[in-house]
Protein backbone atom coordinates (compact mmCIF):
# COMPACT_ATOMS: atom_id res chain seq x y z
CA UNK A 1 0.00 0.00 0.00
CA UNK A 2 1.55 3.26 -1.02
CA UNK A 3 0.54 6.56 0.41
CA UNK A 4 -0.34 8.53 -2.66
CA UNK A 5 -0.76 11.70 -0.61
CA UNK A 6 2.72 11.45 0.74
CA UNK A 7 4.43 10.91 -2.55
CA UNK A 8 2.09 12.86 -4.79
CA UNK A 9 3.75 16.19 -4.45
CA UNK A 10 7.27 14.93 -4.75
CA UNK A 11 6.80 12.97 -7.94
CA UNK A 12 6.58 14.37 -11.39
CA UNK A 13 3.74 13.47 -13.71
CA UNK A 14 5.55 10.53 -15.29
CA UNK A 15 5.97 8.72 -12.04
CA UNK A 16 2.40 9.27 -10.98
CA UNK A 17 1.38 7.56 -14.17
CA UNK A 18 3.52 4.58 -13.21
CA UNK A 19 1.55 4.20 -10.01
CA UNK A 20 -1.70 4.34 -11.92
CA UNK A 21 -0.40 1.73 -14.35
CA UNK A 22 0.52 -0.77 -11.69
CA UNK A 23 -2.87 -0.31 -10.12
CA UNK A 24 -4.49 -1.15 -13.45
CA UNK A 25 -2.15 -4.08 -13.94
CA UNK A 26 -3.22 -5.37 -10.58
CA UNK A 27 -6.88 -5.07 -11.47
CA UNK A 28 -6.15 -6.88 -14.69
CA UNK A 29 -4.32 -9.66 -12.90
CA UNK A 30 -7.06 -10.03 -10.35
CA UNK A 31 -9.72 -10.17 -13.01
CA UNK A 32 -7.79 -12.83 -14.91
CA UNK A 33 -6.71 -14.93 -11.94
CA UNK A 34 -9.63 -14.52 -9.61
CA UNK A 35 -12.87 -14.10 -11.38
CA UNK A 36 -12.37 -15.61 -14.77
CA UNK A 37 -13.20 -19.15 -15.67
CA UNK A 38 -10.69 -20.54 -18.08
CA UNK A 39 -10.93 -22.83 -21.04
CA UNK A 40 -8.29 -24.86 -22.74
CA UNK A 41 -6.08 -22.70 -24.94
CA UNK A 42 -5.91 -25.22 -27.76
CA UNK A 43 -9.67 -25.36 -27.93
CA UNK A 44 -9.80 -21.60 -28.18
CA UNK A 45 -7.14 -21.47 -30.87
CA UNK A 46 -8.73 -24.26 -32.88
CA UNK A 47 -12.15 -22.64 -32.62
CA UNK A 48 -10.91 -19.31 -33.86
CA UNK A 49 -8.86 -21.00 -36.54
CA UNK A 50 -11.92 -22.88 -37.69
CA UNK A 51 -13.84 -19.61 -37.87
CA UNK A 52 -11.19 -18.04 -40.08
CA UNK A 53 -10.90 -21.12 -42.32
CA UNK A 54 -14.63 -21.29 -42.77
CA UNK A 55 -14.76 -17.59 -43.57
CA UNK A 56 -12.08 -18.11 -46.20
CA UNK A 57 -14.12 -20.85 -47.79
CA UNK A 58 -17.32 -18.83 -47.78
CA UNK A 59 -16.08 -15.48 -48.96
CA UNK A 60 -14.87 -14.53 -52.39
CA UNK A 61 -11.98 -12.29 -51.53
CA UNK A 62 -9.57 -11.90 -48.67
CA UNK A 63 -10.85 -8.35 -48.21
CA UNK A 64 -14.32 -9.80 -47.58
CA UNK A 65 -12.89 -12.15 -44.99
CA UNK A 66 -11.12 -9.30 -43.23
CA UNK A 67 -14.37 -7.32 -43.18
CA UNK A 68 -16.25 -10.37 -41.89
CA UNK A 69 -13.77 -10.93 -39.09
CA UNK A 70 -13.96 -7.26 -38.12
CA UNK A 71 -17.74 -7.31 -38.12
CA UNK A 72 -17.79 -10.50 -36.06
CA UNK A 73 -15.47 -8.83 -33.60
CA UNK A 74 -17.67 -5.76 -33.53
CA UNK A 75 -20.67 -7.86 -32.49
CA UNK A 76 -18.59 -9.47 -29.79
CA UNK A 77 -17.32 -6.11 -28.56
CA UNK A 78 -20.82 -4.67 -28.20
CA UNK A 79 -21.57 -7.39 -25.67
CA UNK A 80 -18.18 -7.91 -24.16
CA UNK A 81 -17.81 -4.40 -22.85
CA UNK A 82 -20.52 -4.82 -20.24
CA UNK A 83 -18.96 -8.04 -19.05
CA UNK A 84 -15.71 -6.13 -18.80
CA UNK A 85 -17.17 -3.26 -16.83
CA UNK A 86 -19.06 -5.55 -14.48
CA UNK A 87 -16.08 -7.81 -13.79
CA UNK A 88 -13.39 -5.21 -13.49
CA UNK A 89 -15.36 -2.56 -11.66
CA UNK A 90 -13.52 0.07 -13.64
CA UNK A 91 -15.41 3.34 -13.62
CA UNK A 92 -15.32 6.10 -16.16
CA UNK A 93 -11.97 6.85 -17.67
CA UNK A 94 -10.79 10.38 -17.01
CA UNK A 95 -9.15 10.88 -20.34
CA UNK A 96 -8.16 9.17 -23.57
CA UNK A 97 -4.85 8.10 -22.06
CA UNK A 98 -6.61 6.31 -19.26
CA UNK A 99 -8.84 4.58 -21.79
CA UNK A 100 -5.75 3.31 -23.54
CA UNK A 101 -4.20 2.03 -20.33
CA UNK A 102 -7.37 0.37 -19.17
CA UNK A 103 -7.77 -1.48 -22.46
CA UNK A 104 -4.17 -2.57 -22.48
CA UNK A 105 -3.71 -3.57 -18.86
CA UNK A 106 -7.16 -4.68 -17.82
CA UNK A 107 -9.14 -5.48 -20.94
CA UNK A 108 -6.59 -7.55 -22.76
CA UNK A 109 -5.43 -9.19 -19.57
CA UNK A 110 -8.92 -10.19 -18.56
CA UNK A 111 -9.93 -11.69 -21.86
CA UNK A 112 -6.75 -12.89 -23.48
CA UNK A 113 -4.60 -13.41 -20.43
CA UNK A 114 -1.90 -11.13 -21.79
CA UNK A 115 -1.55 -7.41 -21.30
CA UNK A 116 -0.68 -5.13 -24.13
CA UNK A 117 1.59 -2.13 -24.10
CA UNK A 118 0.45 1.31 -25.07
CA UNK A 119 2.84 2.93 -27.49
CA UNK A 120 2.74 5.94 -29.72
CA UNK A 121 0.18 7.76 -27.64
CA UNK A 122 -0.67 11.03 -29.32
CA UNK A 123 -3.19 13.20 -27.50
CA UNK A 124 -3.30 15.68 -30.39
CA UNK A 125 -4.19 13.14 -33.01
CA UNK A 126 -6.14 11.14 -30.47
CA UNK A 127 -4.47 7.89 -31.32
CA UNK A 128 -2.37 5.16 -29.78
CA UNK A 129 -1.23 1.69 -30.53
CA UNK A 130 -1.50 -1.49 -28.56
CA UNK A 131 1.45 -3.79 -28.86
CA UNK A 132 1.18 -7.46 -28.04
CA UNK A 133 4.27 -9.57 -27.72
CA UNK A 134 2.24 -12.69 -27.34
CA UNK A 135 -1.05 -13.18 -29.07
CA UNK A 136 -2.88 -16.30 -27.97
CA UNK A 137 -5.01 -16.33 -31.10
CA UNK A 138 -2.01 -16.91 -33.31
CA UNK A 139 -0.27 -19.67 -31.41
CA UNK A 140 0.47 -22.56 -33.80
CA UNK A 141 -0.83 -20.59 -36.77
CA UNK A 142 1.28 -20.28 -39.89
CA UNK A 143 -0.10 -18.34 -42.79
CA UNK A 144 0.08 -20.11 -46.12
CA UNK A 145 1.80 -18.37 -49.01
CA UNK A 146 -1.47 -17.62 -50.73
CA UNK A 147 -2.91 -15.84 -47.70
CA UNK A 148 -2.61 -12.51 -49.45
CA UNK A 149 -3.72 -9.58 -47.35
CA UNK A 150 -5.50 -11.69 -44.77
CA UNK A 151 -5.56 -10.05 -41.35
CA UNK A 152 -5.91 -13.15 -39.24
CA UNK A 153 -6.63 -11.31 -35.99
CA UNK A 154 -8.92 -8.69 -37.40
CA UNK A 155 -11.57 -9.84 -34.95
CA UNK A 156 -9.64 -7.98 -32.25
CA UNK A 157 -10.00 -4.72 -34.14
CA UNK A 158 -13.73 -5.29 -34.33
CA UNK A 159 -14.00 -6.11 -30.65
CA UNK A 160 -12.28 -2.87 -29.73
CA UNK A 161 -14.45 -0.86 -32.08
CA UNK A 162 -17.66 -2.40 -30.77
CA UNK A 163 -16.70 -2.13 -27.12
CA UNK A 164 -15.63 1.50 -27.38
CA UNK A 165 -18.74 2.43 -29.29
CA UNK A 166 -20.77 1.28 -26.32
CA UNK A 167 -18.94 3.73 -24.13
CA UNK A 168 -19.64 6.50 -26.55
CA UNK A 169 -16.42 6.51 -28.53
CA UNK A 170 -16.31 6.01 -32.24
CA UNK A 171 -12.91 4.65 -33.18
CA UNK A 172 -11.06 3.24 -36.11
CA UNK A 173 -8.89 0.21 -35.40
CA UNK A 174 -6.37 -1.21 -37.77
CA UNK A 175 -4.01 -4.11 -37.46
CA UNK A 176 -0.67 -2.58 -38.23
CA UNK A 177 1.85 -5.32 -37.48
CA UNK A 178 1.43 -9.05 -37.07
CA UNK A 179 3.76 -11.78 -35.86
CA UNK A 180 2.22 -14.08 -38.45
CA UNK A 181 3.72 -11.85 -41.11
CA UNK A 182 7.16 -11.99 -39.59
CA UNK A 183 6.96 -8.85 -37.47
CA UNK A 184 8.45 -9.08 -34.01
CA UNK A 185 5.18 -8.13 -32.33
CA UNK A 186 1.56 -7.52 -33.12
CA UNK A 187 0.27 -3.98 -33.15
CA UNK A 188 -3.23 -2.52 -33.33
CA UNK A 189 -3.63 1.17 -33.96
CA UNK A 190 -6.64 2.92 -32.49
CA UNK A 191 -7.74 6.36 -33.60
CA UNK A 192 -10.56 8.22 -31.91
CA UNK A 193 -12.91 9.61 -34.53
CA UNK A 194 -15.48 11.23 -32.30
CA UNK A 195 -17.14 11.15 -28.95
CA UNK A 196 -20.70 10.09 -29.48
CA UNK A 197 -23.33 12.20 -27.82
CA UNK A 198 -26.25 10.25 -26.44
CA UNK A 199 -27.95 9.63 -29.73
CA UNK A 200 -31.46 8.41 -30.15
CA UNK A 201 -31.42 4.78 -31.26
CA UNK A 202 -32.39 4.23 -34.85
CA UNK A 203 -36.03 3.49 -35.32
CA UNK A 204 -37.33 5.74 -32.60
CA UNK A 205 -38.43 9.32 -33.05
CA UNK B 1 27.10 -41.11 -30.46
CA UNK B 2 23.90 -42.48 -31.86
CA UNK B 3 22.78 -40.62 -34.92
CA UNK B 4 19.41 -40.29 -36.45
CA UNK B 5 19.54 -40.95 -40.16
CA UNK B 6 15.92 -40.36 -40.98
CA UNK B 7 12.58 -39.38 -39.52
CA UNK B 8 9.30 -39.82 -41.32
CA UNK B 9 5.66 -39.25 -40.65
CA UNK B 10 3.24 -41.24 -42.76
CA UNK B 11 -0.49 -40.80 -42.94
CA UNK B 12 -3.15 -43.47 -42.47
CA UNK B 13 -3.32 -44.05 -46.17
CA UNK B 14 0.46 -44.39 -46.34
CA UNK B 15 1.02 -41.06 -48.05
CA UNK B 16 4.10 -39.29 -46.74
CA UNK B 17 3.46 -36.25 -44.58
CA UNK B 18 6.98 -35.43 -43.62
CA UNK B 19 10.35 -36.99 -44.25
CA UNK B 20 13.87 -35.86 -43.52
CA UNK B 21 17.11 -37.73 -43.91
CA UNK B 22 20.46 -36.88 -42.42
CA UNK B 23 23.99 -37.93 -43.26
CA UNK B 24 26.37 -39.40 -40.68
CA UNK B 25 27.45 -35.91 -39.70
CA UNK B 26 23.88 -34.83 -39.10
CA UNK B 27 23.66 -32.78 -42.27
CA UNK B 28 20.30 -32.82 -43.97
CA UNK B 29 20.21 -34.91 -47.12
CA UNK B 30 17.60 -34.56 -49.80
CA UNK B 31 16.16 -37.56 -51.55
CA UNK B 32 18.11 -40.13 -49.64
CA UNK B 33 16.68 -43.08 -51.53
CA UNK B 34 18.18 -45.60 -49.19
CA UNK B 35 16.37 -44.07 -46.23
CA UNK B 36 13.17 -43.80 -48.20
CA UNK B 37 13.42 -47.46 -49.10
CA UNK B 38 14.12 -48.54 -45.53
CA UNK B 39 11.23 -46.42 -44.24
CA UNK B 40 8.90 -47.78 -46.86
CA UNK B 41 9.81 -51.35 -46.02
CA UNK B 42 9.25 -50.53 -42.37
CA UNK B 43 5.65 -49.58 -43.06
CA UNK B 44 4.79 -53.19 -43.79
CA UNK B 45 6.19 -54.24 -40.46
CA UNK B 46 4.25 -51.45 -38.76
CA UNK B 47 1.04 -52.76 -40.22
CA UNK B 48 1.92 -56.28 -39.14
CA UNK B 49 2.71 -55.17 -35.63
CA UNK B 50 -0.39 -53.03 -35.48
CA UNK B 51 -2.62 -55.92 -36.49
CA UNK B 52 -0.84 -58.26 -34.09
CA UNK B 53 -0.92 -56.46 -30.77
CA UNK B 54 -4.52 -56.86 -29.75
CA UNK B 55 -4.14 -55.72 -26.17
CA UNK B 56 -1.16 -53.49 -26.89
CA UNK B 57 -2.27 -49.96 -26.31
CA UNK B 58 1.24 -48.65 -26.48
CA UNK B 59 1.88 -46.48 -29.50
CA UNK B 60 5.58 -47.20 -29.41
CA UNK B 61 6.31 -50.24 -31.53
CA UNK B 62 9.98 -50.54 -30.77
CA UNK B 63 12.62 -51.91 -33.05
CA UNK B 64 10.94 -52.89 -36.28
CA UNK B 65 13.84 -54.61 -37.94
CA UNK B 66 17.59 -54.30 -37.93
CA UNK B 67 19.40 -53.98 -41.22
CA UNK B 68 23.11 -54.57 -41.50
CA UNK B 69 23.97 -51.01 -40.56
CA UNK B 70 20.79 -49.37 -39.35
CA UNK B 71 18.01 -49.77 -36.84
CA UNK B 72 14.45 -48.86 -37.64
CA UNK B 73 11.92 -47.86 -34.99
CA UNK B 74 8.23 -47.35 -35.34
CA UNK B 75 5.42 -45.54 -33.55
CA UNK B 76 1.78 -45.75 -34.42
CA UNK B 77 -0.83 -43.35 -33.14
CA UNK B 78 -4.47 -44.19 -32.59
CA UNK B 79 -5.29 -42.04 -35.57
CA UNK B 80 -3.14 -44.41 -37.65
CA UNK B 81 -0.39 -41.88 -38.22
CA UNK B 82 2.95 -43.67 -38.40
CA UNK B 83 6.27 -42.30 -37.26
CA UNK B 84 9.40 -44.09 -38.47
CA UNK B 85 12.90 -43.32 -37.29
CA UNK B 86 16.08 -44.81 -38.70
CA UNK B 87 19.24 -44.67 -36.65
CA UNK B 88 22.85 -45.73 -37.06
CA UNK B 89 23.67 -49.08 -35.64
CA UNK B 90 24.79 -47.99 -32.23
CA UNK B 91 23.69 -48.37 -28.66
CA UNK B 92 20.38 -46.70 -29.02
CA UNK B 93 18.38 -46.88 -25.83
CA UNK B 94 14.77 -47.83 -26.22
CA UNK B 95 13.72 -45.20 -23.72
CA UNK B 96 15.43 -42.46 -25.69
CA UNK B 97 13.73 -43.39 -28.92
CA UNK B 98 10.43 -43.62 -27.12
CA UNK B 99 10.97 -40.11 -25.80
CA UNK B 100 11.85 -38.88 -29.26
CA UNK B 101 8.65 -40.29 -30.70
CA UNK B 102 6.57 -38.79 -27.96
CA UNK B 103 8.07 -35.37 -28.54
CA UNK B 104 7.59 -35.66 -32.28
CA UNK B 105 4.01 -36.67 -31.75
CA UNK B 106 3.50 -33.56 -29.60
CA UNK B 107 5.10 -31.35 -32.27
CA UNK B 108 2.91 -32.95 -34.88
CA UNK B 109 -0.16 -32.25 -32.76
CA UNK B 110 0.92 -28.62 -32.50
CA UNK B 111 1.32 -28.42 -36.26
CA UNK B 112 -2.19 -29.82 -36.64
CA UNK B 113 -3.49 -26.86 -34.64
CA UNK B 114 -2.62 -24.61 -37.56
CA UNK B 115 -6.03 -23.97 -39.12
CA UNK B 116 -4.41 -23.65 -42.53
CA UNK B 117 -2.95 -27.13 -42.45
CA UNK B 118 -5.21 -29.81 -43.82
CA UNK B 119 -4.83 -33.29 -42.43
CA UNK B 120 -3.42 -35.66 -44.99
CA UNK B 121 -1.43 -33.01 -46.81
CA UNK B 122 2.35 -32.94 -46.65
CA UNK B 123 3.55 -30.86 -43.75
CA UNK B 124 5.30 -27.63 -44.68
CA UNK B 125 5.32 -25.92 -41.32
CA UNK B 126 8.46 -23.91 -40.71
CA UNK B 127 8.01 -24.14 -36.99
CA UNK B 128 7.69 -27.91 -37.11
CA UNK B 129 10.77 -28.15 -39.32
CA UNK B 130 12.77 -26.06 -36.93
CA UNK B 131 11.64 -27.98 -33.88
CA UNK B 132 12.32 -31.38 -35.43
CA UNK B 133 15.83 -30.35 -36.51
CA UNK B 134 16.54 -29.32 -32.95
CA UNK B 135 15.19 -32.59 -31.66
CA UNK B 136 17.28 -34.60 -34.09
CA UNK B 137 20.51 -32.77 -33.43
CA UNK B 138 20.00 -33.03 -29.70
CA UNK B 139 19.49 -36.77 -29.85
Amino acid sequence: VYKRQEYGNKLNVGQTVVFAMSKLAKIGDQAWNGNTEKINAELFILTYGALVSQALKEHESVADVNAFLEQTGYNIGLRLVDEFLARSGIGRCGDWKETADVIAKVGFKMFLGVSAQVVGFDSEKKEFSLVLDDNPLTEFVELPDDAGELIYCNVLCGVLRGALEMVQMSVECTYVRCTLRGDDASEIKIVLKEILADSIPAGED
Amino acid sequence: PEMIRSVSIIAENNSPLYTRSYSEDGVQVDNDTQMLYITHAALDIVEERAAGTAAGTDMYLGLLYPTDSFQVFGYLTNTKVKFVVVTDDADVKDAEVKGLFRRMHALFADALCNPFYKRGEPLHSRRFEHAVSKLVSAF
